[in-house]
């Protein structure tokens, strides 16, 4: 019995060595920075002087006298609404496809996954830029069909959405989120729908929606999560113009911090950013109750 | 016995000249042992530059190893965009390197941090008064009676014509002379250009090139800097609308490329495609891009220096017309452990004669005695419209800037007035009153912080 519970002792402190690396890097590069940010939050701080309390001093300024902050809210709010179901959208449609039984869909599935990988990169970024300018591919494309060009990055109208496109191409990985979650659905219940007549329109709203629905709230909140935190295409394509349309709250963060230096002011953007995301978290797990399925819980929900 | 007294003078006078030149050369053999004897020292240098600088650079700390072999260098360079957030990122760590490039409108708010060594405290190894242009290293590198650091070279804004765009369009710098462009002339002639050549633009400035236009303009016409030290303006409100009007004109007659195609490539000149098809016809910008435009522009094609314009009859008396401040400051960290072998090896870098034949103009023409003689003797070094171009603002120099206007935050804040006027969203008149607002706002904050 002695024995046994000395094992078990064992047993436990074994498991916290193997888990002392995560807690550590969580303490130091986590916890840490999070809150000290906000401790900076209240302060002037400039990397060059010691910080200087005062108080919530940077948020009136952000809330009160910032305008740059409201047209920032703006551009990401824009951005946000379109981006994460324009990639939600196209994951899902992109994933169904691939879903399908044909031949080397390995190679397909390999290949559609590319464009993520490369998707976020600076590099990419620029190709996209030579794009989109007025005389760039695109452009050129459209003059074969007899279409004007468009100032695709130059008007502020257009800007942000052709950004927002930027990030819907890199689409693999709630793709490959979603293809897991198609993989699981029982094929069993396609071919009864199908035994009783039901049109595919009808299985997808009808069976893969429902059974799809944990996947969807994943996928929504983390790409709603990593949407809100935009940066390197309106960073490298933009650099926030023309005329602020593109200036994403990423990136005006970015700007207050390593370009002008007010570490303070940053660090109290960076707390609303985070209030924001989590308001918009909760408000999407409180309404999944009434669109979530959950097909092992016993009423269903 | 008058020949004894007279070869007794002459005996005296050798002796006493010879005396301090023998006594310089005993003290140089001492600070060569002083280095020799100090151990192996490796010397972290960090600039920004592309590999070509680095080469040279790297070429010129080799020719100093090989003189001194215990003291090695460890270059850190990398690009301009995200040096500066790497430089603060590391003073506030303690992490900087022992030699630091530093962009001059960084001083002023680097020097409230003390960071760097004073070169004043080490006048045995280091004379500014002998070795180096002292009235401009004053003007730029001392703060509060502290030398922070010193200028590798200058560099200055200049006209750089494209030859074979300017004969195609025909302009012709001669009827002008280089000296003797106004920006009148340059309306006119750009106006003319575009109305024959619809696909030519005079020129294509972003935000950046504006910027240092309307700099330059405001100055040039009230002889005051653009923002006082004492956070006041040093223009009034129609001063403004006149610059401003100047330059929605250049756009409303083509003079300027527009602005929305010419913004994507920002500070990237040399991607715009208007420009390396050879469809622009000059730059205003600073006078190395004479070494670059080339490599971008179709094969043959060639550069001039003209004086950046002036504002003509209406030229404030006495102001010049081109910017002119160091490339670059190189600083020493005063946290380095070799701070005196540090400053040694940068004032090798910076004077040698044997650093300046390998560096040469690659980092801004240097006001010091010794490398001037290598720009004379070594033509390769300093190309001779490189050379005019810098010759021409140096005997024009603008006033220096106050230190406010080299704020980030408030550049940043004139690059938004401007873009407005420039994407035409406003008009002369609304961005004048935008751009007082905006700005009076930005100077109050900036005074309470």
């Amino acid at each position: 019995m002695r024995s046994n519970r000395k094992l078990l002792r064992n047993r436990e402190n074994i498991g916290l060595v193997y888990v002392l690396p995560w807690i550590i890097g969580f303490l130091i590069f986590q916890l840490y920075p999070f809150v000290s940010s906000f401790y900076y939050s209240l302060t002037k701080y400039n990397i060059v002087k010691e910080p200087v309390f005062i108080g919530l001093k940077n948020y009136v300024q952000l809330f009160t006298k910032d305008q740059d902050f409201y047209q920032s809210v703006k551009a990401t709010l824009l951005y946000v609404l379109m981006e994460v179901p324009g990639r939600m959208i196209f994951s899902l449609f992109i994933a169904m496809l691939l879903n399908m039984r044909v031949k080397f869909i390995g190679f397909f599935r390999t290949m559609y996954y590319l464009p993520s990988i490369l998707g976020g990169s600076v590099a990419l970024s620029v190709v996209w830029r030579a794009m989109f300018y007025t005389g760039g591919t695109i452009n050129g494309l459209l003059g074969v069909l007899g279409l004007g060009p468009v100032d695709w990055l130059g008007d502020p109208k257009i800007a942000i959405y052709t950004l927002g496109l930027l990030s819907i191409w890199q689409f693999g990985a709630p793709m490959v989120i979603f293809l897991g979650g198609l993989k699981d659905i029982p094929e069993e219940l396609y071919e009864s729908a199908r035994l009783e007549g039901a049109s595919s329109v009808r299985c997808f709203v009808s069976i893969t929606m429902p059974l799809l629905s944990p996947i969807i709230l994943y996928n929504l909140v983390m790409q709603t999560v990593s949407a809100f935190q935009s940066f390197t295409g309106a960073f490298v394509v933009t650099n926030g113009g023309p005329l602020k349309s593109t200036y994403l709250l990423a990136l005006k963060l970015y700007q207050e911090a390593f370009s002008f230096f007010k570490m303070g002011y940053a660090s109290a953007i960076s707390w609303v950013v985070f209030g924001a995301i989590m308001i918009v978290t909760v408000i999407i797990f409180s309404t999944s109750k009434l669109w979530v399925f959950y097909s092992d819980t016993v009423d269903g929900k | 016995m008058k020949k004894l007294l007279a070869f007794s003078l002459i005996l005296a006078l050798l002796f006493t000249a010879c005396l301090p030149m023998g006594a310089m050369a005993e003290e140089a053999e001492e600070l060569d042992q002083e280095t020799l004897n100090a151990g192996d020292i490796t010397i972290r240098f960090s600039w920004w530059g592309n590999d070509a600088t680095a080469a040279i650079l790297i070429a010129g700390m080799d020719a100093y190893t090989a003189k001194y072999p215990n003291i090695t260098f460890e270059p850190e360079y990398s690009g301009f965009n995200g040096y500066q957030e790497k430089m603060m990122t590391q003073l506030a760590g303690g992490t900087e390197p022992d030699l630091i490039q530093v962009d001059q409108p960084w001083m002023a708010e680097l020097a409230d941090g003390d960071f760097f060594a004073d070169l004043y405290q080490y006048p045995d190894i280091f004379d500014p008064d002998k070795q180096l242009d002292y009235e401009h290293a004053e003007e730029f590198c001392v703060f509060d009676g502290k030398m922070l650091g010193v200028s590798g070279g200058y560099f200055a804004l200049s006209g750089i014509l494209i030859d074979q765009v300017a004969e195609e369009v025909g302009f012709d710098l001669s009827k002008y002379g280089p000296e003797n462009l106004t920006w009148d002339i340059l309306l006119e002639e750009g106006t003319r250009i575009h109305q024959e050549h619809p696909d030519y633009y005079l020129t294509a400035p972003d935000v950046g090139a504006l910027w240092l236009q309307i700099k330059t303009m405001l100055k040039e016409l009230t002889g005051n800097n653009v923002i006082e030290d004492d956070y006041t303006f040093g223009f009034t409100k129609e001063q403004l609308l006149e610059v401003y009007q100047y330059v929605a004109k250049c756009y409303e007659n083509g003079v300027f490329e527009p602005f929305n195609k010419v913004q994507l490539f920002q500070d990237r000149l040399t991607e715009n495609p208007t420009f390396t098809t050879g469809h622009t016809v000059m730059g205003l910008n600073w006078v190395s891009n004479i070494k670059n435009y080339p490599t971008y522009l179709p094969e043959g094609y060639t550069c001039s220096a003209f004086r950046y314009p002036s504002y003509g009859e209406k030229q404030f008396p006495g102001m010049g017309t081109s910017l002119v401040r160091p490339m670059h400051v190189i600083c020493v960290s005063k946290n380095s452990e070799n701070v005196r072998e540090v400053i040694k090896a940068l004032n090798f870098i910076v004077t040698d004669l044997e650093s300046a034949e390998i560096v040469g103009a690659n980092r801004g023409y240097s006001t010091c005695a010794t490398w001037k003689e290598v720009y004379d003797t070594h033509p390769d070094l300093m190309p001779e419209q490189l050379k005019k171009g810098y010759e021409l603002a140096i005997a024009s120099p603008l006033t220096k800037e106050s230190a406010i206007i080299g704020n980030s935050e408030m550049e940043s804040a004139w690059f938004d007035e401007i873009s407005k006027l420039a994407y035409g969203e406003l008009t002369p008149e609304e961005a004048v009153e935008s751009t007082m607002t905006n700005i009076s706002a930005l100077l109050e904050e900036m005074k309470l912080y």
